[in-house]
């Protein structure tokens, strides 16, 4: 059931996913999205990023877990939740074979709320006339329509599976913008997935960092970026163990990011014999920089 | 909202729909130029006497192309719902989804039906024409199962290509040559008046295939 | 919703695979044609039997009927041609072998030709749907040769018979008036339940219909110059006519035969409209295939079903006709057949030979394929032993009753 008082839009307990009946993608996964935040799923290919979303939409059916939106069972989520919620799925596919007038006029009969305004002002910037098909568009343009499809929708939750898949970076620049100014005004909750990180550093409040099976960490990005720390020094070997995340070396340099602060660090090194003369430590340049440095180069 | 999944089931159909329409009634013209031929060239009675004692009813020339319609149209409304997965798009539409995929099915079934009653017209409308009504009411018969057997195409093409893994779209093409070839069986007229009940009974049922294969598909089983 | 389609498509499944897996078996291991064709001999009262094998070379026998059973006596093709004269009278001509008398009847070409009859009826022809009207033909043509009928009839709801132009397709006026009161006056009940007849303009003559009315009463109704024919036939000790076939062959002594509700034969002779029965014993036309070899000195039958052909020769006497002979073939089932038997537990048809209607029908029930049955079914329960479910037992259950046909299903179709 709906339930306007919730403070979490997703709750994810304990999921258990496996591909087919083989490798785990993750186990006991669980996260929650609050309610008007904007929270981006990020890991490496394979991670299991659209099972996530496929989990979460009912496409797909997990081994065990469960999850809820809009404290709503996905395994039976009525149609009335589903208008709640805009899907945009990766590769921004959407009903190709209509034109930009036929998908308005199809979407808007199902979506009470529906803003044509929102649709029609975003098409205005691309130069396409109403009859155009969209599967005469390219790809950037399509991504524009879907988009405008889910502005339109004027839905609580957005889903958003790799919105910058195939797009440039002005597309994806004006879509970044777009949908920044719709969430931040209108107070809406945005799930998203992207594979080029730099993009949601602009956008999302909250990340969540899934390595191979787990969640590696999930706070706001403001927190991410202030706590975590790139430590860098000239000799001796690498570090390993708890709260040592990437290290790697790199001409004569070694290198790792932890949250510990630089004290706590230097008594971990000093425990493992490594006792660097030119330890320095810095914040990641970039939510880029702070990803890599959680789930390593490769 | 069934408005509006019968107008997006429309565009993915409608050129489809048009082709279709036009060869069933092009071979419904075809087959009435053949009777009227042996008409022209033997005797009007020669046309009755082949249709009374040769249990020949001169429209063998539509016999397949229910099947070969019901193909088409199955296949032009459900393939662009299958290509990049976009009928997570359909069943994410704030609708019942077992009523949605009704309704879908629905729209196919509506336009195969609407194609076959425009030929079986034309083909009734000269029949009743040249021969009594009873003999008319027989050659209409002896189209029916073939009717049935368009629709079964439609369905199962549905079907097939609503379903996620080719494994599974193997086992269903072959389940559904064996089911379309039974209404060709027997080529005496009227032969299946006894099972045009249970043939339409099971055609309705058929459409649990689609439902089926969504589920299948919302439960993640794709390639 | 989700596990009713599931039985939907499992339930289709398996009635394909009924269907198809017999009908590919028995695609693969056709069953040799090799059914002998007998003939009796005036000359010596036996049967003399033809039967050709794949492979082999035909052989002709004499079935020699002995106190410990019947045994065959091999013969050449001479003198096989000159037992069995009504049939090889030609080749006995050619060689003037041919005698002038057998079993003192005078025997020549014009007495043998004049006495052939051939007749034959499946019950493809007569169990089927046909459209409600039957061409009615002229028996009596201004010219000599017979024409394609330009009339058909149809029954009436009134309790009637109206005839339709076939060039104009518009009803004529009068001639069923005329047709429905001969009719009635001969004590015809509308509407017939059967009618026979030979619509064809390439016979020697017409005898126009063989009906049975609503009571099961005999008539003979045809069209000579335009106008009504009707005659009412009388058959033996109350019988209750259900199946009647017209003849017109060379011998126009025999006008049909006709089956009654109790499954008796009857032959119609034309001079009096007789009726006699044949000792040929029970004949259900709808399920029987028929033949009937008639000649100058008997008439052969030969029914059909179900890979028994019961031969049956009749002789005529002053006061009816009386059996001459009889032989039963029961045509030997292949191996291949046999190891069906034990393979499928039955097969779903859609067609027959016993009819012409589609619709399905379980035949070929076989107890044998229940070891199979079992055996495929604790197969499926062990193959599927790691993930069992309510599934696996239902597919286990039904595979005892289905066998392969549901063996498969559960094995491929599943999740």
């Amino acid at each position: 059931m709906s339930n306007q008082t919730e403070t979490s839009v997703i709750s994810v307990k304990n999921l258990t996913q496996r591909y087919g009946k083989g490798r785990i993608i993750y186990e006991n996964l669980s996260f929650e999205v609050p309610r008007g935040r904007i929270l981006g799923l990020l890991g490496k290919n394979g991670t299991g990023k659209t099972t996530t979303i496929n989990i979460l939409m009912g496409f797909l059916k997990p081994q065990s877990g469960e999850c809820k939106i809009f404290g709503e069972d996905i395994t039976c989520m009525s149609a009335s939740t589903r208008s709640r919620i805009a899907l945009l799925l990766e590769g921004h596919v959407q009903y190709s074979f209509m034109t930009i007038r036929q998908i308005e006029r199809f979407y808007s009969q199902f979506y009470p709320k529906w803003n044509s305004e929102a649709y029609y002002g975003l098409m205005k910037k691309l130069k396409v006339t109403p009859e155009q098909k969209i599967s005469s568009m390219s790809n950037g343009q399509r991504s524009q329509v879907a988009l405008g499809l889910i502005l339109a929708q004027n839905a609580d939750l957005l889903v958003l599976d790799d919105f910058s898949l195939g797009l440039d970076p002005g597309y994806r620049r004006l879509f970044i913008e777009y949908l920044r100014d719709f969430v931040k005004n209108e107070g809406k909750t945005v799930f998203m997935t992207s594979h080029i990180i730099q993009d949601l550093e602009r956008l999302i409040d909250d990340c969540i960092i899934m390595d191979y099976g787990r969640i590696l960490t999930q706070m706001p990005v403001d927190e991410l970026m202030s706590t975590l720390r790139r430590y860098s020094y000239s000799e001796g070997n690498l570090p390993s163990g708890d709260g040592i995340f990437s290290p790697w070396h790199t001409g004569n340099e070694n290198e790792f990011y932890s949250f510990l602060p630089e004290s706590e660090v230097r008594i971990l090194l000093d425990k493992q014999g490594i006792k660097p003369s030119d330890l320095k430590s810095e914040a990641p340049a970039s939510l880029e920089d702070a990803f890599i440095g959680l789930t390593g180069r490769y | 909202m069934t408005k509006a999944i019968f107008f997006k089931e429309l565009i993915k159909t409608r050129r489809v729909f048009w082709v279709s329409l036009l060869v069933a009634i092009i071979f419904a013209i075809y087959a009435i130029m053949c009777i009227r031929r042996v008409g022209t060239s033997h005797g009007v009675e020669h046309i009755w006497l082949i249709m009374l004692m040769k249990d020949q009813t001169f429209i063998d020339a539509i016999k397949y192309l229910p099947p070969v319609i019901g193909l088409a149209i199955g296949i032009a409304q459900m393939s662009p719902e299958t290509q990049q997965k976009r009928l997570k798009l359909t069943l994410h539409l704030p609708y019942p989804q077992n009523k949605l995929i009704f309704t879908m099915i629905c729209a196919g079934m509506v336009q195969c039906i609407f194609i076959f009653l425009i030929q079986a017209f034309i083909i009734g409308i000269y029949y009743y024409g040249v021969v009594t009504p009873e003999m008319a009411s027989h050659v209409m018969l002896t189209t029916l199962p073939w009717y049935i057997a368009g629709l079964n195409a439609y369905l199962f093409t549905s079907a097939i290509c609503l379903e996620g893994t080719w494994r599974r779209r193997i086992i269903l093409s072959l389940i559904a040559i064996g089911v379309i070839s039974v209404y060709y069986m027997q080529s005496v007229p009227q032969a299946y008046n006894g099972m045009i009940f249970g043939a339409v009974i099971f055609t309705i049922l058929l459409i649990l295939l689609s439902l089926y294969s969504v589920n299948r598909f919302k439960e993640g089983l794709i390639d | 919703m989700k596990n009713f389609s599931k039985i939907v498509l499992y339930i289709v499944a398996i009635a394909v695979l009924s269907w198809f897996l017999p009908w590919i078996y028995a695609l693969m291991f056709p069953a040799p044609s090799g059914e002998p064709f007998c003939s009796f001999s005036p000359v010596n009262g036996k049967w003399i039997i033809s039967q050709s094998s794949p492979g082999e070379k035909p052989r002709i026998m004499i079935l020699e009927n002995e106190t410990d059973g019947p045994t065959t006596t091999i013969i050449t093709r001479d003198e096989r041609d000159s037992l069995v004269p009504q049939l090889f009278y030609k080749e006995l001509l050619a060689h003037d072998r041919l005698p002038d008398t057998i079993n003192g009847k005078v025997v020549n070409a014009h007495e043998l030709r004049s006495h052939e009859l051939m007749f034959t009826s499946s019950p493809r022809d007569i169990v089927k749907r046909t459209p409600g009207v039957w061409m009615m033909m002229e028996s009596m043509p201004v010219r000599v040769e017979l024409s394609d009928p330009t009339e058909v009839f149809r029954f009436t709801k009134k309790g009637g018979i109206e005839f339709v132009d076939m060039a104009t397709n518009s009803v004529v006026p009068d001639r069923g008036k005329r047709f429905t009161e001969t009719m009635e006056q001969r004590g015809f009940v509308f509407p017939a339940i059967d009618l026979s007849a030979n619509i064809t303009s390439r016979k020697q003559y017409d005898e126009g219909y063989l009906m049975i009315d609503s009571e099961g009463k005999l008539f003979h109704v045809k069209q000579r110059a335009g106008r009504p024919y009707v005659a009412s036939i009388s058959m033996p000790d109350g019988a209750v006519a259900e199946k009647a076939f017209i003849l017109e062959e060379s011998d126009r002594s025999i006008l049909g035969f006709v089956a009654d509700t109790d499954d008796n034969l009857y032959i119609i002779e034309k001079d009096g409209y007789r009726v006699y029965p044949l000792p040929v014993g029970k004949v259900n036309p709808s399920k029987e295939n028929m033949m009937c070899m008639g000649n100058l000195f008997n008439l052969t039958f030969r029914f059909t079903n179900n890979g028994v052909s019961r031969w049956r020769a009749v002789e005529r006497t002053d006061n009816g006709y009386q059996l001459a002979g009889s032989y039963d073939y029961q045509k030997p089932r292949m191996a291949t057949a046999k190891i069906a038997d034990y393979l499928f537990p039955y097969t779903l048809a859609f067609v027959s030979n016993s009819d012409s209607l589609a619709y399905p029908r379980f035949v070929n029930i076989s107890w044998y394929a229940i070891y199979l049955n079992l055996l495929l079914a604790l197969m499926l329960l062990f193959v599927q032993r790691k993930d069992r479910n309510s599934w696996t037992y239902a597919g286990a259950a039904v595979t005892v009753f289905c066998g392969i046909f549901s063996f498969i299903p559960f094995i491929l179709l599943k999740d």
